[in-house]
């Protein structure tokens, strides 16, 4: 090709190559922008996404009250200020006060920072270098505050053979009873989790019927924890409620759909918890009062908690400066 | 790991931040500065484009061919060698001896990097060999010779370097830039390539030496902007002002007695300017030195010239006393002055120098026309009114009288600026004037090297272009 | 409209489809010009062919096998092939053979990008490891000094059977990933030793443009985990106080710096590179002379440090600051990477490569348009050079292991929040 033809179609080509040029440019960014749009949406269905527990305040002063729970991620460093993972405005604690680190076999490894002092399960701990594994249910005391922490469920079992757990003490009062709200779970992925996880129920106790003795009607927990026995199923102990066909007359269609008004008032009319917690030695099963209520788990499973804590989470990211 | 986080936000701030400021920097330096690059006679594309594009004609204002191509390739100049030596270090030669001469600095037009993709395939579909865009300067080429003949024949200048700028003040355009002694770009020997005049330099543009009294100019446009009443003032002259042990005199020691501001700019008084410096004090003079573009960093579209100083940073008061009257490391060029009065004639705006009349391409469009621009507002036009006034007396009474032509009203500054060449001391002369009529609106700057005083050595080589304009040129 | 032919309309509205389509296109047009180039190459017709066809391999097939991130390989796959290009159009006219050398590095280069995403995603337990790449990284960094040969006045090279490489470009990757645990471990001495050995090796090899690099980086990342203002402001200090130190101490420091603030006034010996940069980018202008044409061999060393001068002489500045716009998306997309990490080893490293590859481009563009000094280094994916070209590979590598490790950890959260860790289906559309 001589060399003048060519140099004219370079020269009417460089306008393509800059114009698929700023395509090409145009398109990543944009693919760039959604894929960060598509991460952050699913990151809001996620609520609990990177956390692995809570610390539970079990002592605490006015701004942080009693039950106040604080999402606890992989790793990170409590402290006074906002700027930290985990806020905690309470006098005594340093502005960067301690640095956790969560493994999965060996459990939340917490840290303090230099200079600082925390006491771990009864273990004191000062400066740098000296760390200690919290399991689901250790204490940590920071400055003035005590806090007990609650793994998520999938985390519970971390930490097992390394943290030495120490049991409530009489100063620890029910800790949720001030922070809740009393709500229901509105959420309807929440509330499909709930059927399954009855629906599982279900298919266990039926395993456990088939090869055991049935067991005594158990009085320990009265009789509106459990369902009454349905006319034309008496062996069944409880079954799950079935959004298809409920009867008006069963007592526990107590799960009215997502959209329905009532709903706003609705209280629970089971307290049976759908986890517990393994039971401490020293710690008794909990026991119902004179009303038959039971108290709150602080552990696993407890929905208000969990709604709560996202309040009280909310409300506590606008603390932390120094006064 | 929050804290993490929001510091992994910073650092990534600061990385996009770079990125961002390299690529506007390198947009803005191609665009600022990309001609003055690529113009570089060391470009090898530029030589390279000469073998493959017949280069374009250079013309100057009246038609008149300055350089052209011939069917070997060659560069071929006017036939006249007096007129090939005072256009040459416009134009500059084939060798690339003069810097930036048009011939290269308009390289882009003249080897046709311009011509647009349709012409292109025209001239590929007519199978004719690449031609480049003819470039129409506004140089009038016979005035060049005849201010290089001044040059050469008048007494006061004969064998003395020096350059002369002719700039019409309303638009900018370029008249006349001539640097002597010239050379003829077809006959460049070993002599010249040696010798000790340094041919090969455009001393209109490259030289920078102390303006003198021309730079008395812009003391008293800084006066008059700064010290109230300064024209009511009555300054003594004694011939002598000491000042932290060093003397300034006057030009052949004269003694001027008491005086103000009107009579001691058309006799120079150095002393009278000296107390004025003192007066004002080095920032407010320098503001005004800046106002007139010195410390600038000249980036004209059609030309190369060299910047004008003024000294910045701490300086004595007899450096400034010096400043008043134009020496102390102060430095301007030929171009630059001729900018100044040019200034002074059109209120107060100084207009960019052009060079470019017209461009045109091989198949007659037209790419360019004359175009003016303000470079910068220098004074007020109430000031500039009355150093018009001041310079018009300089020239009808005062030292520019060599300068006066008959049938025209000139105005003008001249200046001895001392120097030290070589070590040994020397005066250069500085003519700096216009023409204060509405139909020849031309200002001029005459610069001669060694020439001992301004008035007697450069002024009437500005006489000679005055008469020459009034003479052969058409009413505006 | 049938649900298959709506799946798969909106499979090629995907992004990833979109831009690999332009890119394929820009590709195949630009070898099909340069082939026509002169006489017809048979090489040039090859390439048109089989450059867009390994860059769809390498961005749509490859994340089926490996966990990639299809958004970096893309941009990667785009700047190497665009390297490849421009080192083709200029051995037509010399005659040399970069562009082929640079597509068998590129191969080499994919493998380290794979072995490097395998090495992030599945080590969990680096204590012992970390330390076997320590001392490795310190011999192989120290090789040149007893066997190195000096090219371009750096002697950090080592000639092996023809082949010459550079240490301390794979070293970066150890550096990285030394520096990265130790800092989310919290010790300090261990990660400071390694980087002042490493710094004053390449300090005695007098390659100072990396050095500089590695400097910048492990000051910036010692920032990011620890937020210690003082102390980082005594690391720059220190940084710079050691410029000045090497401005004193080395001539050529000092010639640097003299051509940087005028170049033509040396042209002859040392200010002829960058003054044949500046006049090949302003020649070029904002649009380029095109592809194929002007003159750019003339400018030394065209091939490793001016390749950018290269790419603004054909194409324009404006294509240029494009470039640069795909090297800022690049970096959002690390920083991105490194913000979604749960642990702050991954997260650190994210974040050091993306500086990483963000300062080098920042000091070789700044170099080439005069804006900082011209230093050694080459820029990531363009430049020829096989060692370089591997390390930002493997760089990039990195980065997607810790995004592919991002992507198991949020699957992970969602399953445990939805206490679906025991159950083998999920009630909702599964991630990626």
């Amino acid at each position: 090709m001589p060399d003048e033809v060519y140099e004219v179609i370079a020269l009417a080509a460089r306008y393509w190559f800059l114009f698929l040029m700023i395509l090409i440019a145009w398109r990543s960014y944009r693919w760039y922008t959604r894929d960060r749009k598509k991460y952050k949406k699913r990151l809001k269905l996620l609520p609990d996404a990177g956390y692995i527990g809570e610390l539970v305040v079990t002592q605490g002063d006015d701004t942080v009250k009693k039950g106040t729970c604080l999402l606890v991620n992989r790793e990170g460093v409590l402290g006074y200020l906002r700027n930290n993972d985990v806020c905690l405005p309470i006098d005594g604690i340093a502005n960067r006060h301690l640095w956790y680190s969560f493994d999965d076999t060996d459990g939340l490894r917490v840290e303090p920072l230099r200079g600082r002092m925390i006491v771990a399960d009864g273990e004191e701990l000062i400066g740098k270098h000296k760390h200690a594994f919290l399991a689901h249910g250790s204490t940590l005391q920071v400055g003035q505050a005590k806090l007990r922490l609650r793994m998520f469920s999938g985390f519970e079992y971390a930490g097992e053979t390394n943290a030495t757990r120490m049991p409530l003490d009489e100063t620890e009062e029910s800790p949720i009873a001030d922070a809740l709200d009393g709500r229901p779970h509105t959420d309807p992925v929440r509330r499909m989790h709930e059927i399954a996880a009855w629906q599982a129920l279900d298919e266990e106790d039926a395993e456990d019927e088939a090869t055991m003795d049935f067991p005594e009607k158990d009085d320990t927990y009265g009789d509106e924890a459990y369902p009454p026995e349905r006319e034309d199923e008496p062996d069944r102990q409880f079954y799950p409620p079935e959004m298809d066909d409920m009867d008006e007359e069963d007592e526990y269609d107590d799960l009215p759909p997502a959209d329905d008004p009532a709903y706003a008032s609705y209280e629970p009319q089971h307290t049976h918890p759908v986890f517990y917690p393994p039971v401490m030695d020293d710690e008794d099963p909990p026991q119902p009062d004179e009303n038959g209520e039971y108290p709150p788990s602080m552990y696993v499973g407890n929905d208000e908690a969990e709604q709560a804590k996202r309040v009280l989470w909310d409300k506590y990211l606008k603390g932390g400066k120094r006064k | 790991m929050k804290p993490l986080h929001n510091r992994f936000r910073l650092l990534t701030l600061i990385l996009i931040g770079l990125l961002l400021f390299a690529g506007l920097y390198g947009v803005y330096s191609v665009t600022v500065y990309g001609s003055r690059w690529v113009l570089s006679s060391r470009n090898l594309r530029y030589r390279e484009a000469r073998n493959e594009v017949i280069a374009g004609d250079i013309l100057d204002r009246n038609g008149v061919v300055l350089a052209t191509t011939d069917d070997d390739g060659n560069r071929v100049y006017q036939s006249d060698a007096d007129a090939r030596e005072a256009i040459v270090h416009l134009i500059g030669d084939s060798e690339g001896n003069v810097s930036n001469g048009v011939d290269s600095f308009q390289a882009k037009y003249l080897l046709g990097f311009e011509t647009t993709l349709a012409e292109r395939i025209m001239t590929l579909v007519k199978g004719e060999q690449r031609r480049g865009d003819d470039v129409t300067l506004t140089v009038d080429s016979k005035l060049c010779t005849v201010i290089a003949r001044a040059f050469g024949t008048y007494v006061r200048t004969k064998n003395k370097s020096g350059a002369a700028v002719v700039m019409n003040y309303k638009t900018g355009e370029i008249l006349a830039l001539v640097s002597v002694p010239g050379f003829d770009p077809l006959d460049i020997s070993d002599d010249i390539k040696n010798s000790t005049s340094h041919p090969f330099w455009n001393r209109a543009v490259q030289s920078t030496l102390p303006p003198g009294s021309t730079f008395k100019i812009i003391t008293t446009a800084s006066a008059l902007e700064n010290l109230e009443d300064i024209q009511d003032y009555t300054f003594t002259c004694t011939g002598a002002t000491e000042v932290m042990g060093q003397i300034i005199t006057d030009y052949g020691n004269a003694q001027h007695g008491e005086l103000k501001l009107s009579k001691a700019f058309p006799v120079s008084c150095n002393n009278t300017f000296a107390q004025i410096a003192m007066m004002l004090g080095d920032k407010k003079l320098r503001t005004t030195a800046e106002d007139f573009g010195f410390n600038d960093n000249f980036l004209f579209r059609d030309l190369v010239v060299e910047n004008s100083t003024y000294p910045t940073g701490d300086r004595t008061l007899v450096d400034v006393a010096w400043s008043g009257i134009g020496q102390s490391e102060i430095t301007a060029t030929p171009l630059h002055m001729c900018m100044v009065a040019a200034a002074i004639a059109n209120s107060g705006v100084m207009m960019e120098p052009r060079l470019l009349y017209s461009v045109t391409g091989p198949t007659g469009l037209v790419r360019l026309n004359l175009t003016s621009k303000v470079y910068r507002r220098a004074v007020s036009e109430d000031i500039a009114e009355i150093i018009q006034g001041y310079m018009l007396d300089t020239v009808a009474r005062g030292t520019g009288t060599k300068a006066q032509v008959e049938g025209l009203s000139i105005a003008g500054k001249t200046g001895s600026a001392e120097s030290s060449l070589d070590g040994e001391d020397v005066t250069h002369a500085w003519f700096v004037g216009y023409i204060d009529d509405d139909r020849y609106p031309y200002a001029a700057c005459v610069f001669v090297e060694e020439g001992e005083s301004g008035g007697g050595a450069a002024a009437p080589i500005a006489q000679a272009i005055f008469r020459y304009i009034q003479e052969y040129f058409p009413f505006q | 409209m049938s649900r298959s032919s709506r799946y798969r309309r909106s499979l090629r509205k995907s992004p990833d489809r979109k831009l690999v389509s332009v890119i394929m296109l820009f590709f195949f047009s630009a070898f099909l010009l340069i082939a026509l180039k002169g006489e017809l190459h048979w090489q040039g017709f090859v390439l048109a062919a089989v450059v867009p066809a390994l860059i769809y391999i390498a961005t749509m097939w490859l994340p089926h096998f490996f966990p990639a991130d299809k958004l970096l390989l893309s941009i990667a796959n785009f700047l190497c092939a665009l390297g490849v290009l421009v080192l083709y159009s200029t051995d037509l006219i010399k005659g040399t053979n970069y562009g082929m050398q640079q597509a068998v590095y590129y191969g080499v280069g994919i493998l380290a990008m794979l072995v490097c995403i395998l090495l992030v995603r599945y080590i969990r337990y680096w204590r012992v490891f970390i330390y076997i790449i320590a001392v490795c990284a310190a011999g192989l960094i120290a090789l040149p000094l007893a066997f190195g040969t000096e090219i371009y006045g750096a002697t950090n090279w080592i000639v092996v059977g023809g082949i010459s490489m550079q240490p301390s470009e794979v070293v970066k990757i150890a550096f990285l990933l030394v520096l990265c645990y130790f800092m989310s471990q919290r010790r300090f001495w261990p990660w400071l030793v390694f980087a002042v050995l490493c710094m004053g090796v390449l300090m005695l090899q007098a390659d100072l443009g990396t050095a500089l690099i590695y400097y910048i980086t492990a000051v910036m990342l010692y920032y990011a985990s620890t937020g210690n203002l003082w102390v980082t402001g005594v690391g720059l200090l220190g940084g710079a106080g050691s410029a000045v130190f090497g401005y004193y101490k080395f001539a050529h420091v000092k010639r640097r710096i003299a051509i940087w603030r005028n170049p033509w006034l040396d042209y002859e010996d040392s200010g002829f590179q960058i003054a044949q940069m500046l006049m090949a980018i302003a020649s070029g202008g904002l649009f380029g002379l095109g592809l194929g044409l002007g003159t750019p061999t003339v400018i030394p060393v065209y091939h490793i440090d001016a390749i950018f001068a290269v790419i603004c002489e054909q194409f324009g500045i404006i294509f240029g600051a494009l470039i640069l716009i795909m090297y800022a998306i690049l970096i959002l997309r690390g920083a991105f990477i490194a913000h979604n990490a749960r642990r702050s080893f991954h997260g650190l490293l994210a974040m050091g490569v993306t500086i990483m590859l963000g300062l080098q481009t920042f000091v070789i563009i700044g170099g080439v348009l005069k804006l900082i000094p011209l230093t050694g280094v080459t820029m990531p994916f363009v430049s020829y050079g096989g060692t370089s070209l591997v390390s930002c590979m493997g760089l990039i590598g990195l980065l997607q292991g810790v995004a592919s490790v991002n992507q198991d950890d949020l699957k992970y959260d969602y399953e445990v929040s939805h206490n679906l860790h025991d159950e083998d289906s999920l009630p909702l559309a599964p991630l990626d």
